[in-house]
């Protein structure tokens, strides 16, 4: 590290060497001589302060203030003019570097090849072992112009908010400076330590959601995703949003507000004491019926398959346990009524004795008609008979001989056809009838059976004979 | 037992009781079987009376 030398008085033969070409160089000095700033020279401030430190001869101060005047404007001049103070500081080594760096950094320099033999002159001492004096490394302070680690920035001054702050950091939140439009700064930008990461103080409404805020939309307005007290817009956050009933906080069923935010009652989705279900709505029959029962014969409300539903399962009572009237016929036997009446539903031995005689009633018809059939027979065979008896007669008159040889074979067709009727034909004709009459009684009572004992008990429970008992 | 035998008794003594009738042309006759009114017995059948007097072979009547 190059130490910082108070400058020293100089001699008669410096002032000739090294003050009188630096003031020319420097043309004349601030504020009596120097120049008038241009723009793009840098902040007037630090140009100012540079060229005073020259004229007041406090050359080691005024290297720094050319450099960081070189460093906000890089021109040639301002390096020039830090190995020119330098020089005249009599600090060779620095001198010799700053020079250097003008020709490295501007080769094409108006002064370069003056710059060029002050190199040669410095190397030259330097090689004599003649160094100058070092200038001493001054105390640096922010607001000196000069940028030294630790510092982000140093403006020349200790002003807030002018883009570097009085601590040398740039004006920004948490940087520890409060500047405009910061309600606090606390150095950081950490949350919830008091004043948040965007410099506002760690309180709800302030945009940041810190511990132990849920959440922090910058506002205090409800049922926008984040509600007042910063806890999020839903049911079972203490605030009252859109669509609900009610908010108490909690999740509790029957306190008067329930988990769903809807207001303690049956019908209202939630389950609570006193109910079996609560399906949210108070249709009947969809599983949970109004007044939140589950749907079922006995919970009082009549649905699908009841007739009635007095919300008991008592028989005798007007509406029996199977949800039908009481009374002969439907199923529940009570006072009153003897077991004859009441099958419980349909008697499989009454079933099927009704099936069994309506289909022996059927088969004996209809073996009954192929009797008569077959018993008819003879009989039509006489009667084809007789016509051709007749048939002949009517020819008679033309050929009496022929008609009867064809009457005489007819009369005995007709004469066998007699026979067999008297002696099969007409037997089987009257048991058929016989038989048919049987059969025809046997259908119908099968029938009567099925119908007197089977349907009535299927007609329990059809919904479009509803009878309401309560 | 009696009772089957005793119905087909009743039928088959119904069943004699119905003849069928017959037209009695060329019905055999004689004079144990004589023909109804209206035909005559000729050649031991049953002919109509009022046949025509040529019909046939059979002679004019007296």
């Amino acid at each position: 590290m190059r130490r910082w030398l108070e400058p020293k008085a100089p001699d008669a033969r410096y002032n000739a060497l090294v003050l009188v070409p630096l003031v020319t160089v420097l043309g004349v000095l601030a504020p009596s001589g120097a120049p008038a700033p241009r723009p793009g020279d840098g902040p007037p401030d630090l140009v100012a302060k540079a060229y005073a430190a020259a004229e007041e001869l406090r050359y080691c101060d005024a290297v720094p203030l050319f450099l960081a005047l070189h460093e906000r404007a890089p021109q040639a001049k301002h390096l020039y003019r830090a190995a020119e103070v330098a020089y005249a500081a009599r600090d060779h080594r620095m001198a010799l570097d700053l020079y250097r760096s003008v020709l490295a950094a501007y080769p094409t320099f108006e002064k370069a090849r003056s710059v060029a033999g002050k190199i040669k002159q410095l190397e030259q001492l330097i090689a004599r072992g003649d160094l100058g004096e070092a200038c001493a490394e001054p105390a640096r302070s922010c607001g000196d112009w000069v940028v030294v680690p630790g510092e982000q920035c140093d403006d020349g001054n200790l002003e807030d908010g002018d883009g570097c702050d009085g601590n040398c950091t740039l004006s920004a939140c948490g940087n520890g400076v409060r500047t405009g439009g910061e309600a606090c700064d606390d150095g950081n930008l950490l949350d919830g330590d008091g004043c948040d990461g965007n410099c506002t103080p760690s309180t709800c409404g302030n945009g940041i959601a810190a511990p132990p805020e849920e959440c922090d939309d910058g506002n205090q307005v409800d049922g926008d995703g984040c509600d007042r007290g910063c806890v999020r817009s839903g049911c079972g956050n203490g605030v009252l949003g859109v669509d609900e009933q009610c908010d108490d906080g909690n999740a509790k069923n029957g306190d008067g507000c329930d988990r769903n935010c809807t207001r303690s009652r049956c019908g209202n989705g939630a389950l609570q004491s006193g109910e079996e279900c609560d399906d949210g709505n108070a249709l009947d029959g969809d599983g949970c019926d109004a007044g939140c029962r589950s749907t079922r014969c006995g919970n009082g409300v009549v649905t699908a398959g009841e007739r009635c539903d007095d919300g008991d399962l008592e028989d005798g009572d007007g509406c029996d346990s199977n949800c039908t009237p009481t009374g002969c016929g439907n199923g529940i036997v009570t006072a009153g009524e003897d077991g004859a009446c009441e099958g419980g539903g349909p008697d499989e031995g009454v079933v099927l004795l009704g099936g069994g005689l309506t289909f022996a009633g059927a088969a004996l018809t209809v073996s009954s008609l192929v009797l008569a059939g077959f018993g008819a027979v003879p009989a039509l065979d006489h009667a084809a008979a007789a016509a051709a008896i007749e048939e002949a007669e009517a020819s008679a008159g033309d050929d009496l001989d022929a008609a009867l040889e064809d009457a005489r074979a007819a009369q005995a067709a007709a004469s066998d056809a007699n026979r067999r009727w008297q002696s099969f034909g007409a037997p089987l004709v009257v048991a058929a009838a016989a038989s048919l009459v049987v059969g025809v009684a046997l259908g119908a009572t099968g029938i009567w059976l099925w119908t007197e004992n089977v349907a009535p008990v299927a007609a329990v429970g059809d919904p479009n004979d509803e009878e309401r008992i309560p | 037992m009696r009772a089957p035998s005793l119905v087909v008794s009743l039928l088959l003594a119904l069943a004699a009781a119905c003849e069928l009738p017959t037209p009695p042309f060329g019905r055999a006759c004689d004079a144990e079987n004589p023909c109804p009114d209206g035909y005559l017995c000729d050649e031991e059948a049953c002919i109509p009376e009022d046949l025509p007097a040529d019909a046939g072979t059979l002679d004019a009547g007296p």
